[in-house]
């Protein structure tokens, strides 16, 4: 990597912050040379604005697990600060799957995504900006590219899941408008990793489509898609296969609600801190279970806690290789 | 005053963390979108400012664990819409819509003012400084509501200013916890 660009990339990320890489390092001490430190998130993706925080990671050889964000703050701006095990890139690399199935809009894998929390990671690895000069990127364009595959199939799995709540809440009566308004926002995301600009936080959506300088046809036509058929044609359009998305989710008791017994009488204690009357059993493919139950019965289910609605990675990497 | 000290140790002391990490932050980012005048990220941040009002809701509720995405974003769907004739009630009950379509669930999340509030965000993308100003206003009025609610009121905690003395207030919440016999907050567990 050119070290004058990752000098003008850094100092243009942190301005828009008001420091400096000299002021950072300066405030960080003896915290930020544990290790090999690199500016991540918002800021190194080129987005960010003055009330931004800035993150760092830091990768220390001998370090066991990573450790709890360690705050500072050079006048107003927090900085978080992160420590992480030298061999962590390549440990959450070397579980991510290669297989992958070509599509128009990219690679994408073939595996379920990984959990949120080490999928921030691997994207902020991917666009993270050494602090240091002659220090290599976290990961070399090979790895950017296999997590690339992975964050479309997470942003994938994710448009899926909005599809297929969309569907049950416009087949239970009630207004899906909102519901529709969510599955456009995972299209347009997915629209954005297809051209290269990573996640980031939810608020960050609309810089990122300038970012991937979305075509204004693919932004206006989302914006109205209402319906499965127009949801359908977009996801076609931008190159990817056809899908069911009310086959390749489920409905299944929600792991988290455990059974309770008072007495004679059964509940089912919810996350929701509710004691339920313990539903008749459901589990299987949304398409299945709308057969046997109303979906408005069905939404109450999934709102109170006594049903997860979740995509069906395997099923979804079934109909993306077939 | 006097206060249910297990209500506030149980179910206020997650909720004002839950504020002070996700409302604060997401509505610090509103002013900070409005002040580099960039409307688009404005409403996008007034949109999760509401979200994590909604978690907040939750968790005040009883909600026990991490923001569940799913059901969280089913129900301030299903919220504030035509159906939802008795939004607002004395326990926040909604009333089903056609086919006994929910609208928001029986507590927390849906009762309150975010999901129409949701409903009424241009989409992002489209918006303009009138829109964007007029959803700040919106937004504000909500989260100083809810933090009215709250019977904790807690500095903002990313802040130079705010930090310690928040931190001071979840040692005390952590304390009074411990009196009572619960457990120690997980700060990993209360998070959207």
């Amino acid at each position: 990597m050119d070290p004058t660009l990752v000098g003008t990339s850094l100092d243009a990320a942190l301005a828009r912050v008001g420091t400096t890489p000299a002021d950072l390092l300066a405030h960080g001490g003896s915290v930020l040379e544990a290790g090999t430190p690199y500016l991540v998130g918002s800021l190194a993706q080129v987005l960010g604005n003055r009330g931004s925080d800035v993150d760092i990671h830091l990768f220390v050889p001998g370090l066991a697990r990573p450790t709890p964000p360690f705050l500072f703050f050079i006048g107003q701006t927090p900085v978080d600060v992160e420590h992480f095990p030298a061999e962590e890139p390549g440990r959450l690399l070397d579980g991510l799957s290669t297989a992958t199935v070509a599509t128009a809009l990219g690679d994408v894998a073939l595996a379920a995504p990984p959990d949120r929390r080490p999928r921030t990671w691997l994207t902020r690895w991917c666009t993270a900006l050494p602090l240091r000069p002659d220090t290599p990127p976290v990961y070399d364009e090979a790895a950017q590219a296999l997590v690339t595959a992975h964050l479309l199939r997470a942003t994938l799995s994710r448009t899926v899941l909005a599809w297929a709540t969309a569907e049950l809440v416009a087949a239970s009566g009630a207004d899906p408008g909102p519901a529709w308004a969510l599955c456009t926002r995972s299209i347009l995301d997915l629209a954005c990793v297809g051209a290269g600009v990573l996640p980031a936080g939810d608020k960050w959506l609309p810089a990122r489509m300038r970012l991937a300088a979305l075509p204004e046809n693919l932004v206006d036509a989302a914006t109205r898609a209402r319906s499965g058929e127009a949801t359908a044609r977009l996801l076609g359009e931008l190159g990817l296969p056809t899908l069911d998305p009310l086959e390749v989710t489920r409905l299944e008791p929600d792991p988290d609600a455990t059974e309770v017994r008072i007495g004679r009488r059964r509940y089912v204690l919810t996350q929701f801190g509710r004691l339920e009357d313990a539903p008749a059993a459901v589990s299987g493919s949304c398409r299945a279970v709308l057969g046997e139950r109303g979906a408005g019965e069905l939404l109450t289910a999934v709102t109170t806690g006594l049903l997860l609605l979740a995509t069906d990675e395997d099923a979804i990497s079934e109909r993306l290789s077939a | 005053m006097t206060m249910d000290a297990l209500q506030v140790a149980a179910r206020g002391a997650p909720a004002s963390w839950v504020f002070v990490n996700e409302v604060q932050s997401a509505a610090g980012d509103i002013d900070a979108a409005l002040a580099d005048e960039d409307w688009a990220t404005c409403v996008e941040a007034c949109r999760s400012t509401l979200r994590a009002a909604a978690y907040t809701r939750l968790v005040l509720a009883g909600y026990r664990g991490r923001c569940p995405e799913g059901a969280l974003d089913l129900r301030l769907a299903l919220a504030g819409g035509p159906h939802s004739a008795r939004q607002g009630g004395p326990d926040g009950a909604l009333e089903g819509g056609p086919d006994g379509a929910p609208d928001g669930g029986p507590d927390g999340a849906g009762g309150g003012p975010e999901g129409r509030l949701l409903r009424e965000l241009p989409p992002s993308w489209r918006a303009d400084r009138a829109a964007a100003e007029a959803a700040a206003v919106r937004v504000r009025a909500a989260v100083a509501e809810l933090e009215r609610e709250l019977p904790i009121q807690m500095p903002v905690i990313r802040t130079a200013e705010g930090f310690f003395p928040s931190v001071r207030i979840g040692a005390d919440l952590e304390r009074l916890r411990a009196q009572l016999g619960l457990p120690p907050i997980d700060w990993m567990t209360w998070v959207l």
